[in-house]
């Protein structure tokens, strides 16, 4: 069996999340694939993309007949709250069914699909009201993000584990940050089978997010879902996340994008961004 | 008729009517444009009101232009479609899928 262990804070920043996907790299490239183990014991602080990241994995698995182990964090409190609220207990661990409706819930639990992007954002936008008035336009802003990149999945991926998103309401910083995740072929692979190009994962990825360039998996594809979602997420100084493959990118209070090579390739596409819900000018 | 006498008003639709509690889903989209289409079969113009949709994404304006275009014909687009947003979400998002629709059904140059 392959063991794990993650003993440090995975903090809902790009530098983190990587590091995370980079630790779990010889997972998600084991071959033949292998029993596994991940140790969160000593980990102090999980949110929403790795819980996203550790529950595609753990389905991926499963669908291999694998067996997989996770052991969560005995703490703090918090943390013990948020994986009860976020699902991750109960899929993994056979305990009780998270309550989005709970009034402490600042957590949309995991949730994995394969169809209806739209029925799929519901529970982020209603997390949000129940914790602060929303603008109609802010509702929309946040809602069509999430659809675009839930689209994107079902239009292109082909994931055997469909997408499984996971969204949490941080007041103390005044956004919502939302993760989604997929085990498909990647946005640089399906892009490099449907159109012959060749370059790297970075420059295939930084091409696909600068918008117009589509694999064309359905005829109302445009290539057009990435790049609304970059540039809302930049209006609305929020920070995005891209793992694809060896590429990513990653961009921090509505900063331009950086791309870069990945430490260790992840197999499918993670996409985590955060939407300020205080008003900006 | 003179150029300066008023045109009547297009018929509204209201699209949140139309797609109803399953939101603005692809398949949606379709059933948007079947209705534009027979509106636009017995009048010069449509309009379209996203009041109270939210959430929209740009494949599902893709489908809806792409659906449009096929059953009303290509002068249906954008001469005698118009639009209502109540958010710029929404708005934004169509104009991309607008321009992305033109550029890709511009009709071919006259040869000088």
């Amino acid at each position: 069996m392959r063991q794990v262990v993650v003993d440090w804070n995975v903090n809902d920043t790009p530098d983190d999340i990587r590091r995370f996907s980079a630790a779990l790299g010889d997972i998600y490239a084991s071959e033949p694939p292998m029993a596994w183990r991940l140790d969160l014991a000593a980990c102090r602080y999980i949110g929403p993309d790795a819980s996203a990241m550790i529950y595609a994995l753990w389905i991926r698995d499963r669908q291999r007949g694998l067996r997989c182990e996770v052991i969560l964090p005995v703490g703090p409190e918090p943390l013990r709250a948020f994986c009860e609220f976020v699902g991750l207990k109960h899929y993994l661990h056979r305990g009780p069914r998270p309550d989005p409706d709970h009034p402490r819930c600042e957590t949309v639990p995991l949730s994995n699909f394969y169809q209806s992007p739209y029925i799929v954002s519901g529970p982020v936008v209603r997390l949000v009201e129940r914790h602060l008035p929303m603008t109609g336009e802010f509702q929309d802003y946040l809602q069509t993000c999430i659809t675009e990149v839930v689209q994107n999945i079902i239009d292109h991926a082909e994931s055997p584990v469909g997408g499984v998103l996971a969204a949490r309401f941080i007041s103390s910083r005044g956004e919502v940050r939302v993760a989604v995740v997929d085990h498909g072929l990647g946005i640089p692979k399906r892009t490099r089978l449907a159109l012959g190009l060749g370059g790297s994962d970075r420059d295939i990825l930084q091409s696909v997010m600068q918008g117009g360039m589509s694999s064309r998996s359905q005829a109302h594809n445009q290539g057009l879902g990435l790049k609304n979602l970059v540039d809302i997420v930049q209006n609305h100084q929020g920070s995005l996340l891209m793992l694809s493959g060896d590429a990513v990118a990653s961009s921090s209070e509505g900063r331009e994008i950086r791309y870069f090579e990945a430490e260790r390739r992840f197999p499918g596409t993670v996409v985590c961004f955060s939407l300020k819900t205080e008003p900006h000018e | 008729m003179n150029e300066h006498t008023p045109q009547p008003a297009p018929p509204v639709l209201e699209v949140a009517k139309i797609i109803g509690k399953t939101g603005p889903e692809v398949s949606a989209a379709l059933a948007v444009a079947a209705s534009a289409a027979r509106v636009l079969s017995s009048s010069s113009a449509v309009r379209l009101s996203f009041h109270g949709v939210r959430g929209a994404s740009s494949s599902f304006f893709n489908a809806l232009l792409l659906e449009l275009h096929r059953l009303g014909g290509a002068d249906a687009i954008p001469d005698r479609l118009m639009m209502d947003f109540d958010s710029g979400a929404q708005k934004f998002v169509y104009d991309r899928s607008l321009n992305a629709y033109l550029k890709s059904h511009q009709p071919p140059r006259a040869a000088s």
